[in-house]
C-alpha cells in the first residue's frame, strides 16, 4: 500500500481556452508527505492546486488519488480537503456547524456526524469556540476550523492554497509552526502552495518549484538550497539570493571575468561540461580569509559597499569580479566602505551553471 | 492664508466652510424640516382651498380613516408591498443569481434587465395601459392565435386592476433590485462556492444555506428603495390607470396630490402627508439608529 | 466517497453533454429578456402602423410599411388639453429645466459633500443626517408649503422655480452621492494640500472637484435622467407655459377625444423616453455605478 503514490499527476495539462496555463505536468507524492509548490505569482501553482481539487478540469492527462483514477470525478469524490486563503468558513453558521455541514447535506448519520466533529475539535482545540460564529475567531482559530472541515471528512489528502499569505508577519509564523505540528500529529498527506520561500523551507517534506507551469525541480528544501537545479531555483530560492558570478569553464579550470583562476576540483563536473557559466555562492558559502588559504578552498576578493546587522549575523554587501554580491559573517562586523576584503569558498559546495542553458553543470 | 491665522482655534479657520453651508442649512430646516412640520401643522387646521388657522384637532385624521377613498388607497399600498416588493425582490434576485452563473452575453442581458429603470413612470404607465387594453392588445392577439380564454385585461376591472399596476411596477423595478443583489453576491467570497463544491453540498442548498443569508444587507437595501418606491408612487397610477377603475387603484400618494391641487381640501391632504411622513420616519429612523450603531461598534472592534 | 465509482480510463476533460440546468438558466434569460424588451419592442412596431392596421389586434406583428406619420403628427400637430402643437415644445422645455438643473444641482452635490467629508464644521453630521433623510420623505409631504414660497416669491408657474425646486430636492441624492465619494479619499491627500498651503476655494476646484470626474458623470447621468422623467414637480410648478414633455405626453395620451390614436400616442411616448433611453445605452456601466452607488445608502 505504502509504496504506491497516494497522488499521481500523469501528463496533466490546463488550459483556459487556447491559453495553455500548466503544459504535460508529472508528480508523484507518497502518504503522508508534505509537499509545497512553489513558485512566483502566475506560475500555475494555484492552477494544478484547484485542478487536483477538482474545480478546475484538466484539458488532457490524468490526476489519480489512492489508486483510483479522479480525473473526472466531483471534488467531494476524490478525497480531498482544502484549506483556502480566505479559509472561506460559512459565515453565518457557528464553528459546530461549520464542521458539521458536509457530513449533514451528506445524509451521515447524527451520532457519527456528532463523533466525528467532537474527535475534530478534540484534536484541533476547538472545544471551547464550537458556539462561536467565524468573525468572532482569530487568524489561528480561523485556520483551525478550516483544517477541521477538512478533517471530519475523512479525506487523504490537505490541500493548502496560500493560506497565509494575507496575514503579517508575526501571524503567520505563529500558523506556519501550528501547521507543521498539526503535520507531524496527523501525519496525513498535505499539498501546499506558496509563494512564499519561507514557509517552503520550513513546512516542505519536498518542494516542487514551479515557474510557467513547468517543474523546474523537485527535492527536498536542502536539496533546493544548496543543489538549485538551474538558475531560476537559485534565484527564487534564498534571501539574499545567490550569487553569480561570469566565467569560463575548460577541464575543472575556471577563470572568472575578472582574470582571476580557480581550481573546481571538488565539484561532480560531467565530462565535457565547458564554456561560458556562471558560478553561483551562496551568502553563507563565503568565508572571510584570515591567515593561509584552506586546503581545496578558492579565493575571492570583495570590494565592501555596505554593512547590514540583522543581530545573529551581518549581511555585508559588496562587489567580486564586478558582480554586486552579499556575504553573511556571524555577529556584528563593520567594515569600512571601499576596503577589500578576501574571502574563500568550497567548490565542492558551490554551484556551476550553462550560461547558455541555464541549467546546472 | 497667512501663519498668523493657524494659531487662532482650529474652529474659527473653518468659517469659508461655515459660510459655504448657511445656504445648505438654510434648505436643510426651511425646506425639509420646515415644510414638513408645517405640513404637519396644516394636518390640525381647518384649512381647505387656503391654509388657515383654526386649529380642529384631529379632525381630519378620523375624517381621512372614514373616507373610502383612503382606506382604499391604504389597502393598495399593501398589496403592491406584498406583489410588488416581493415580486420585485424574488425576480431580481433569480436574473442577479443567473447573471453570475458565468454566461454568456452577460452585459447585454443586464443592460435589458435595467433598461426599464432609465424608463420614467408616465412613459411605463402608458405602455402597460396599452399592453393591458382588452381590444387591442396583448389579450387579443393571443386570442387572435386561438386562445379563447386568455385574460389579460387586468386593469380594466377593480378586483384586478391594482394587480395590473403592480405588473408595470414590476417590470420597471426589477431590474434595480437585480443590480443591487448581484452587487451583493459579486461581494461575496468566491471561495465560499468552491468551499461547499469540496464538500459536495448541492447548488440549491448552497444558495439557501451559506450565499442568501450573506446578503442580507443587499436584500434590506433593495427591499427599503422599493418599499420607498411605493410610497411615492404617483405619477406610475396617474398615466396608467388615473385611479380608476373607481377608485381601485387610488394610492395615498395620489390620494394627497388630488386632496391639495384638485380638491381643494387642504386639510385632510396634509393629514395623509402626515400619515406618510411618520410611516416612513417609522422605517427609516430604527434603520438610521442601527447603522450608526453598529458603524461606531466596527470602528472599535478595529 | 466509498460509493463514487470512478473511471479508470478517464483523461483530459470530463466528456459534457449538455447539462439540464444550463438550458433551463438560459431559457430562464430569454424568456425574462423576452419579458421585459416587449414593451419597447411594441411600442416601436405600432408606432410606425397605421389605425388600420392596428385595428387588426396583431401586436406583435411588424408594420407591413414603414409610416412616419405618426411621428410627425407626436412632434408637432398632436392636441392637449388647449394646443395643437405636439410634443415639441414640451421637449425644449424639458431641455430647457434639465439641462441647468442637472448642471447646478451635481455641482452643487460635489461642493457640499467636499465640504462635509473634509472640512466637517461643527454640525456637518447633523446636517448630512437631516438632508439623507429628507431624501427617504416623499415629495407629498414637501410640496404644498414650498408652493407657498415659491408664490410667495412671486416665482410660481416659471422656468427657474421649476429649476430651483429640482436643484433643491436633489439635494439628498447628490450631497450623499459625492459624501461617499469623497469618504474614500485619503485624508492625507487633504491635509498636504493644506500643508502646501491651497485653501478652502483652491482645494476644491483643483483637487478635489478633478478627482471626482467619475462621480460627476454618474451622478450627471443619475440626476438627468431623474429630472427629464420627473412629473409631479413639473405638473406643480411649471405652470402651462413651461410645461415639461413628460406632463404633456400624459395629457396628450390621457386626454383624448373621438377616436384614440395609438399610432400618434406610442410615438410621442417614445420621442418622450428616447432621451434618457439614449443616454442609459450610451452608458449603460456608468448608469449601473450609479445605482450602486446610490442605492448604498448612508
Amino acid at each position: 500500500m505504502s509504496s504506491s503514490p497516494i497522488l499521481d499527476i500523469k501528463n496533466a495539462s490546463i488550459a483556459y481556452g487556447q491559453n495553455v496555463v500548466v503544459p504535460e505536468l508529472n508528480l508523484s507524492v507518497e502518504p503522508g508527505e508534505f509537499i509545497v509548490l512553489l513558485g512566483p505569482s502566475g506560475c500555475g501553482k494555484s492552477t494544478l492546486l484547484s485542478a487536483i481539487a477538482g474545480l478546475t478540469d484538466l484539458h488532457d492527462g490524468q490526476i489519480w488519488i489512492r489508486d483510483n483514477n479522479v480525473t473526472w470525478a466531483e471534488p467531494k469524490d476524490r478525497g480531498i480537503g482544502m484549506v483556502f486563503q480566505s479559509y472561506a468558513l460559512y459565515p453565518r453558521m457557528t464553528v459546530e456547524q461549520n464542521l458539521s455541514f458536509g457530513l449533514k447535506v451528506a445524509g451521515t448519520p447524527k451520532a457519527e456526524i456528532a463523533r466525528k466533529v467532537a474527535d475534530a475539535a478534540r484534536i484541533l482545540q476547538l472545544e471551547p469556540l464550537m458556539k462561536r460564529r467565524p468573525s468572532d475567531l482569530s487568524g489561528g482559530q480561523r485556520q483551525r476550523v478550516a483544517i477541521g472541515r477538512a478533517l471530519v471528512r475523512d479525506v487523504d489528502i490537505f490541500l493548502f492554497d496560500e493560506p497565509l499569505s494575507n496575514l503579517d508577519a508575526k501571524l503567520r509564523m505563529e500558523l506556519r509552526i501550528e501547521i507543521k505540528r498539526l503535520h507531524e500529529d496527523l501525519q496525513r498527506t498535505m499539498v501546499y502552495v506558496t509563494h512564499d520561500q519561507i514557509e517552503a523551507m520550513t513546512l516542505a517534506d519536498r518542494i516542487v518549484v514551479m515557474k510557467a507551469g513547468h517543474i523546474q525541480q523537485v527535492g527536498t528544501p536542502s536539496e533546493v538550497y544548496n543543489t538549485p537545479a538551474n538558475l531560476f531555483v537559485a534565484n527564487f530560492v534564498g534571501s539574499p539570493s545567490m550569487n553569480l558570478l561570469d566565467g569560463t569553464l575548460s577541464g575543472e579550470a575556471l577563470t572568472l571575468s575578472d582574470g582571476s583562476a580557480h581550481a573546481m576540483a571538488g565539484y561532480p563536473l560531467s565530462d565535457g561540461a565547458g564554456g561560458k557559466v556562471l558560478l553561483g555562492l551562496r551568502p553563507e558559502q563565503l568565508f572571510v580569509l584570515e591567515g593561509d588559504l584552506p586546503a581545496g578552498a578558492n579565493r575571492l576578493e570583495a570590494k565592501i559597499d555596505m554593512c547590514e546587522e540583522l543581530g545573529p549575523n551581518s549581511i555585508i554587501w559588496c562587489e567580486i569580479a564586478g558582480k554586486r554580491c552579499s556575504f553573511s559573517v556571524p555577529g556584528a562586523v563593520h567594515y569600512p566602505s571601499g576596503s577589500t576584503v578576501p574571502l574563500y569558498y568550497y567548490p565542492g559546495t558551490a554551484s556551476l551553471f550553462s550560461q547558455e542553458t541555464e541549467q546546472r553543470l | 492664508m497667512t501663519p498668523r491665522s493657524d494659531t487662532r482655534p482650529p474652529r474659527f479657520r473653518n468659517w469659508p466652510a461655515f459660510i459655504s453651508l448657511t445656504p445648505v442649512w438654510l434648505t436643510a430646516l426651511g425646506l425639509f424640516v420646515g415644510t414638513a412640520i408645517y405640513t404637519f401643522y396644516l394636518s390640525f387646521t381647518n384649512s381647505r382651498t387656503m391654509p388657515s388657522t383654526d386649529l380642529v384637532g384631529f379632525e381630519h385624521y378620523v375624517r381621512l380613516f372614514d373616507a373610502r377613498r383612503w382606506n382604499t388607497a391604504m389597502v393598495n399600498m399593501g398589496i403592491l408591498c406584498v406583489t410588488y416588493v416581493v415580486g420585485c425582490l424574488l425576480l431580481g434576485f433569480l436574473l442577479a443569481a443567473a447573471l453570475d452563473r458565468k454566461i454568456r452575453f452577460e452585459n447585454t442581458l443586464r443592460t435589458l434587465f435595467l433598461y426599464p429603470q432609465a424608463v420614467s413612470f408616465v412613459v411605463t404607465g402608458l405602455v402597460w395601459q396599452w399592453l393591458m387594453n382588452p381590444n387591442l392588445g396583448i389579450q387579443n392577439t393571443l386570442q387572435g392565435w386561438g386562445w379563447d380564454s386568455f385574460r389579460f385585461d387586468w386593469i380594466e376591472h377593480p378586483e384586478t386592476a391594482i394587480y395590473g399596476v403592480a405588473l408595470a411596477g414590476l417590470w420597471q423595478g426589477a431590474g434595480l433590485a437585480m443590480i443591487i443583489l448581484l452587487a451583493g453576491l459579486r461581494g461575496i467570497d468566491g471561495s465560499l462556492w468552491q468551499a461547499a463544491r469540496v464538500e459536495g453540498i448541492p447548488l440549491w442548498r448552497t444558495y439557501v444555506s451559506i450565499i442568501i443569508p450573506e446578503m442580507r444587507a443587499a436584500v434590506a437595501t433593495a427591499a427599503t428603495l422599493l418599499f420607498m418606491g411605493i410610497i411615492r408612487t404617483y405619477d406610475l397610477v396617474v398615466a396608467m390607470t388615473n385611479g380608476g377603475p373607481g377608485s381601485s387603484t387610488e394610492l395615498p400618494a395620489k390620494f394627497i396630490m388630488d386632496n391639495l391641487f384638485n380638491r381643494q381640501n387642504i386639510g385632510l391632504a396634509t393629514a395623509g402627508a402626515s400619515v406618510l411622513l411618520i410611516t416612513v420616519l417609522a422605517v427609516v429612523v430604527p434603520i438610521f439608529f442601527v447603522r450608526a450603531a453598529q458603524q461606531k461598534k466596527a470602528r472599535k472592534g478595529h | 466517497m466509498a460509493t463514487a465509482t470512478f473511471n479508470p480510463e478517464a483523461t483530459g476533460r470530463k466528456p459534457g453533454g449538455i447539462e439540464l440546468g444550463r438550458v433551463g438558466l438560459y431559457l430562464f434569460l430569454i424568456l425574462t429578456a423576452a419579458f421585459f424588451v416587449l414593451p419597447l419592442y411594441v411600442m416601436v412596431v405600432t408606432s410606425f402602423k397605421e389605425m388600420d392596421e392596428i385595428r387588426d389586434g396583431q401586436i406583435f406583428l411588424l408594420p407591413q410599411t414603414l409610416h412616419i406619420d405618426a411621428w410627425r403628427a407626436a412632434w408637432s400637430t398632436d392636441c392637449g388639453l388647449e394646443t395643437c402643437s405636439g410634443i415639441s415644445q414640451g421637449f425644449w422645455n424639458s431641455v430647457k429645466i434639465t439641462v441647468p438643473a442637472t448642471v447646478i444641482s451635481v455641482l452643487i452635490g460635489a461642493f457640499v459633500g467636499y465640504i462635509l467629508s473634509f472640512w466637517k464644521p461643527k454640525g456637518a453630521n447633523v446636517l448630512f443626517g437631516i438632508i439623507v433623510l429628507a431624501g427617504f420623505i416623499p415629495l407629498q409631504v414637501f410640496v404644498y408649503p414650498t408652493v407657498r414660497i415659491i408664490a410667495f416669491f412671486d416665482l410660481y408657474g416659471t422656468l427657474s422655480a421649476v429649476i430651483l425646486v429640482h436643484v433643491l430636492f436633489s439635494l439628498p441624492l447628490t450631497v450623499l452621492l459625492f459624501r461617499n465619494y469623497y469618504a474614500a479619499v485619503p485624508h492625507d491627500l487633504f491635509q498636504a494640500a493644506r500643508i502646501d498651503g491651497a485653501g478652502f476655494i483652491r482645494i476644491f476646484f483643483s483637487l478635489m472637484l478633478p478627482m471626482a470626474i467619475p462621480m460627476l458623470v454618474v451622478a450627471g447621468l443619475l440626476q438627468f435622467n431623474a429630472i427629464w422623467n420627473d412629473f409631479l414637480l413639473g405638473m406643480v410648478f411649471a405652470g402651462r407655459d413651461n410645461q415639461p414633455m413628460m406632463v404633456q405626453l400624459n395629457n396628450i395620451v390621457n386626454v383624448t377625444f373621438g377616436e384614440v390614436q395609438y399610432n400618434v400616442n406610442m410615438a410621442a411616448t417614445l420621442l418622450t423616453a428616447a432621451v434618457p433611453l439614449l443616454a442609459y445605452f450610451v452608458s449603460g456601466r456608468w448608469f449601473v455605478r450609479g445605482i450602486t452607488a446610490g442605492a448604498v445608502k448612508g
